[in-house]
């Protein structure tokens, strides 16, 4: 298996099945998964800060850090590839408040939002996630079968799902009341 | 399988804004008919079938209540699937909706995947 | 019975809810605004009665309003019709006011009335009221009792 190894902001893409891709060290960072299962093309973003109107000079120069102009370049590095937006699996991690947990700055936070905003006006719904929090977390994007593997801290490697499981009511078949 | 759907809300842009989280959640939309009250809606569902049925509670002429109340009076409304979307999040208004066949129930404000994740469940699908 | 302070409370709480969860903004508690600002807000009225009755009033510094509506539409700032701008943040005010009534544990059952866009020059002092910033501008919360 070859691993292409994402920096901070930063954006690569594969379409190689025998790829992954990985991210580490996410605090407030935030890594922006993409996986095309029908072309199997694969990418990944790690991206430090929420705007790009914050410094519009250094997001000329390095778009990737930023939410906005990061995911933007993402999307169409995949679709350079042939990924098709509709089909793409979009999963994100991070968003902790590592070095700042009185949460004063909120980046993570921020980070967070960011990636929503960006992806909604892009006309994505995220699949899954694993942000908030106080835990670092590191990352791994597998293009052969689109798991998208979270270690939290020292923790185990856990899978994001490639959709988010639609509950069954257990028993009463009462709704729950569903909104954030 | 293409869906019909009836947007019942006072809001044209938050008709707008479910409309579209239900096309980006791949739900195939063959018709689209939109209320801003409940009693356009009761006319609406006169004139076409739908297979679901998304709907405010606080709305002028006829609210959201007192439409699935007469859905649920009359046979050939009856079994159309509804979801309740809606500021009023209280125990008292949720009980009554469920008690008048509401399948989901949507707190405003909602996330768009919260959205596609009750729309899946109801619809017994995921797209 | 639900005290004013309860209500202005209430409804800080669920401006920041509704502006993070739609909007993707966050809005942080930030001094009152001058009266200059506050008359050139675009303001909703939105009436209330069931065991209290009075008014909530919600007003938008312009920018952060179109803000608003371009993250709510999901499009850029510069596409947004000015109706558009009127449309969200109607329906902003309806869900804050609807999520703070919400969140209130009371006996009465408590009735929003519909939305209205009004000028914004209501005396402050009638109002109690809750402000807060965010890098497109201010929101104000207020609250009126009857």
């Amino acid at each position: 298996m070859k691993t292409l190894v994402i920096g901070i902001s930063d954006c690569q893409v594969s379409n190689q099945p025998d790829t992954e891709l990985v991210t580490y060290a996410l605090g407030s960072c935030i890594a922006v998964s993409v996986w095309d299962p029908s072309r199997r093309i694969a990418g990944l973003l790690h991206f430090m800060l929420p705007e790009s109107s914050m410094d519009a000079q250094k997001a000329g120069a390095t778009p990737c850090m930023f939410a906005d102009t990061g995911i933007d370049r993402l999307f169409k590095a995949v679709a350079e590839m042939g990924a098709e937006r509709r089909r793409l699996v979009v999963r994100l991690a991070g968003g902790a408040q590592v070095l700042d947990p009185q949460g004063v700055f909120n980046i993570g936070k921020r980070n967070y939002q960011a990636a929503r905003k960006m992806l909604w006006k892009l006309g994505i719904l995220i699949a899954s996630e694993a942000v908030g929090g106080e835990v670092s977390r590191t990352v791994r994007l597998i293009n052969e079968d689109g798991r998208f593997r979270v270690r939290e801290g020292n923790g185990a490697e856990q899978d994001l799902p490639l959709h988010a499981p639609s509950r069954k009511e257990a028993g009463n078949g009462v709704p729950s009341v569903a909104g954030r | 399988m293409a869906y019909r759907v009836l947007l019942v809300d006072d809001s044209p842009a938050m008709r707008s804004f479910i409309r579209r989280v239900m096309v980006l959640s791949g739900f195939d939309l063959d018709v689209c008919v939109e209320a801003g009250d409940g009693a356009e809606a009761l006319e609406r569902l006169r004139q076409e079938k739908v297979d679901v049925i998304l709907t405010d509670i606080n709305m002028p002429c006829m609210d959201g209540e007192e439409l699935l109340r007469r859905i649920s009076e009359d046979p050939e409304l009856r079994d159309i699937p509804a979801i309740v979307v809606s500021t009023d999040s209280t125990k008292p208004r949720i009980l009554r909706m469920i008690g008048l066949g509401a399948q989901g129930y949507i707190a405003k404000p909602f996330s768009p995947e919260s959205l596609r994740e009750a729309l899946e469940k109801v619809l017994g699908c995921q797209v | 019975m639900v005290t004013p302070a309860e209500l202005t409370a209430s409804i800080a709480a669920a401006a920041g809810s509704v502006l993070e969860t739609m909007f993707f903004a966050e809005a942080e508690p930030g001094p009152s605004v001058s009266e200059e600002q506050r008359h050139q807000m675009i303001a909703v009225r939105i009436g209330f009665d069931g065991g209290l009755r009075g008014e909530f009033r919600i007003g938008f510094e312009p920018h952060l309003a179109r803000a608003l509506a371009a993250a709510f539409l999901g499009i850029d700032e510069s596409e947004v019709a000015d109706e558009e701008v009127n449309q969200v943040i109607c329906e902003t005010a309806n869900m804050i006011c609807g999520a703070a009534l919400s969140r209130i544990e009371s006996d009465e059952h408590m009735r929003l009335e519909m939305p209205a866009l009004t000028d914004n020059t209501a005396e402050c002092a009638e109002f109690l009221q809750a402000c807060f910033v965010t890098p497109e501008g201010a929101i104000c919360t207020g609250v009126r009792i009857e």
